[in-house]
């Protein structure tokens, strides 16, 4: 997979101690990648400075095509408010200097029917609701058919539905363009983003696909629920709390209750092999085994804890 | 459409849409009738106010010229101020982060934004004032006598050259702070003092604000140098625009 943008020694501080160091990266054509990071670590002026919207004190961005267009909407779009939606995807469209042909034409309607606002396609934008106006700055933002959209908390603002919409488009508009997205809402992050980029203070402290930021540094630990209480009734010294893995990878074996159990390795790999034989030795009919703190969440709170630790 | 195209046709909306535009055409309609009106009046409101035993005022008989110049006095001072306030909001949409990202991320050169929409806004404070000179003509030769067309022609020329400094000298100001009150704020400061310049003899000749107080003399050198002011004022603000980045205070 090629690269769209690549970010080289990427520096920025601000006079209060903000923003960005040496960051590095290389975002993905045709993928959807998420920045994420808690409030002030640098997320937005990583994305300004790659839209052209701010200056870096050193490095640099570089664009697959130097002449790849960059779109950014951020979490509150504004737009003047005497403009029909109609007119603020036109105006976007003719701002790059399309010409009012049919071509451009289907375009605008393409892009307000894609973020589902047709029906409000010649409403003034002045009464729209924050939810509607994220929705028309994405449709802004597509009509130019831009190389790199990047999306700043996109759907902070729609309902239940509209977020499950804007997630669908997101994923859409991943397979055909590179799309960065930062947002908080981790969940939904989980769900489209081929790759995360986990931002604190300033600098990268994690970054690789989904899967592996999710994975990262965790020992990985399953609920066990029993039908009924296990025979086994107390925890054997062999699998029981301990400094360092047993030859099975099994660093603690822990009983909540008659039904319930708890069972942590060392790693995936460890619990690949050691799973089956700690649930065989419960001796009990398993209701359900159930992996903890495997979100973006839980990933993303580990990681920032323990950077703070170290 | 070119980009130029697109962003003056945009400013030329907000003006419509916005009541702008219906503000300086009713302003400009208001003096070009209030200043015939109030020079023909002239000689009895001051008989009225002034008048006592020990104290005559007498005014002069109301001329076509008074007519014209009264009309004159009051578009050149709140006119202008509200003309430079025009200018100023054309550029207010870079004083908000979420406008200034949507503008600033479509156009290549900034200033393909920044001058047409300052360009529009001079037009339209020109017509406007145009409109109230002729107003201002036609109820002076119905109420007072026939008005010489060649002042009439100076005078609109000549405010039109000064409505464009101004104005450009709104969009800096507005360029530079990217703040919408403290530019008005500043500008009309500015409009206010910047005739002071005119009363300076040895600068007089040349500075533009001659062109509001002496409309007899030669308009050449003033024009001159307000349509350098003018030029020179959209250039820097363009300058200032493109060096400038996301306002993160705002």
């Amino acid at each position: 997979m090629s690269a769209a943008v690549v970010v080289r020694s990427l520096t920025r501080v601000f006079p209060g101690g903000g923003g960005i160091h040496d960051v590095h990266l290389a975002v993905d054509d045709r993928a959807v990648t998420a920045i994420v990071g808690p409030n002030g670590a640098g997320k937005t002026v990583l994305l300004s400075i790659v839209a052209g919207l701010a200056r870096a004190d050193s490095g640099a961005v570089e664009l697959g095509d130097a002449d790849a267009r960059v779109a950014l909407c951020p979490d509150v779009p504004q737009f003047e408010p005497w403009l029909t939606a109609r007119e603020v995807v036109e105006t976007s469209l003719a701002l790059t200097g399309v010409r009012g042909t049919d071509a451009a034409r289907d375009a605008v309607r393409a892009a307000l029917a894609s973020c589902g606002i047709e029906a409000v396609a010649e409403r003034r934008v002045g009464g729209f609701s924050r939810g509607m106006l994220q929705r028309l700055g994405m449709a802004a933002a597509l009509v130019a058919d831009p190389a790199v959209l990047i999306l700043d908390e996109p759907s902070s603002a729609l309902d239940p539905i509209g977020r499950s919409e804007v997630r669908d488009l997101i994923a859409a508009e991943g397979r055909r363009r590179c799309v960065i997205l930062s947002s908080h809402a981790l969940g939904e992050v989980e769900q489209v983003a081929d790759r995360v980029v986990v931002l604190d203070r300033g600098r990268v402290v994690a970054d690789g696909s989904t899967a592996e930021v999710l994975g990262a540094g965790l020992a990985p630990e399953w609920t066990i629920r029993l039908a009924g209480p296990s025979p086994l009734g107390v925890v054997p010294s062999s699998l029981g709390p301990r400094q360092a893995p047993d030859a099975s990878g099994v660093v603690r074996l822990e009983r909540v209750s008659d039904e319930v159990w708890t069972v942590r390795f060392e790693s995936f790999d460890a619990a690949a092999d050691g799973l089956l034989p700690v649930l065989e030795s419960l001796r009990a009919p398993i209701v359900e085994v159930t992996l903890r703190d495997r979100d973006l969440d839980a990933s993303f709170a580990r990681l920032v804890r323990e950077r703070i630790v170290a | 459409m070119s980009i130029a195209l697109a962003a003056a046709r945009l400013e030329a909306r907000r003006l419509a849409r916005s009541g702008l535009l219906a503000g300086l055409l009713l302003a400009s309609a208001f003096f070009g009738l209030s200043g015939p009106a109030l020079a023909l009046s002239l000689p009895e409101v001051l008989a009225a106010a002034g008048g006592s035993d020990q104290l005559t005022v007498e005014a002069a008989p109301a001329t076509p010229a008074a007519g014209i110049a009264l009309f004159q006095q009051s578009a050149m001072q709140l006119g202008l101020i509200l003309a430079v306030v025009v200018a100023i909001t054309g550029l207010s949409w870079d004083a908000r982060p979420g406008s200034s990202v949507f503008y600033r991320t479509r156009v290549s050169r900034i200033e393909l934004l920044v001058l047409p929409r300052a360009i529009v806004g001079w037009i339209a404070a020109a017509v406007s004032h145009a409109l109230g000179l002729v107003l201002a003509a036609l109820l002076t030769a119905v109420l007072i006598g026939p008005v010489d067309v060649d002042a009439l022609v100076r005078v609109g020329v000549a405010s039109t050259g000064y409505l464009a400094m101004a104005m450009a000298l709104g969009v800096l100001v507005m360029a530079a702070t990217r703040r919408t009150a403290t530019a008005i704020a500043v500008s009309t400061v500015l409009v206010l003092i910047l005739p002071v310049l005119g009363a300076v003899d040895a600068i007089a000749g040349w500075s533009p604000t001659s062109l509001l107080s002496a409309p007899d003399g030669a308009l050449a050198g003033p024009m001159a140098a307000a349509i350098s002011v003018a030029v020179a004022a959209l250039v820097g603000s363009a300058a200032l625009a493109r060096r400038q980045e996301l306002r993160r205070d705002a």
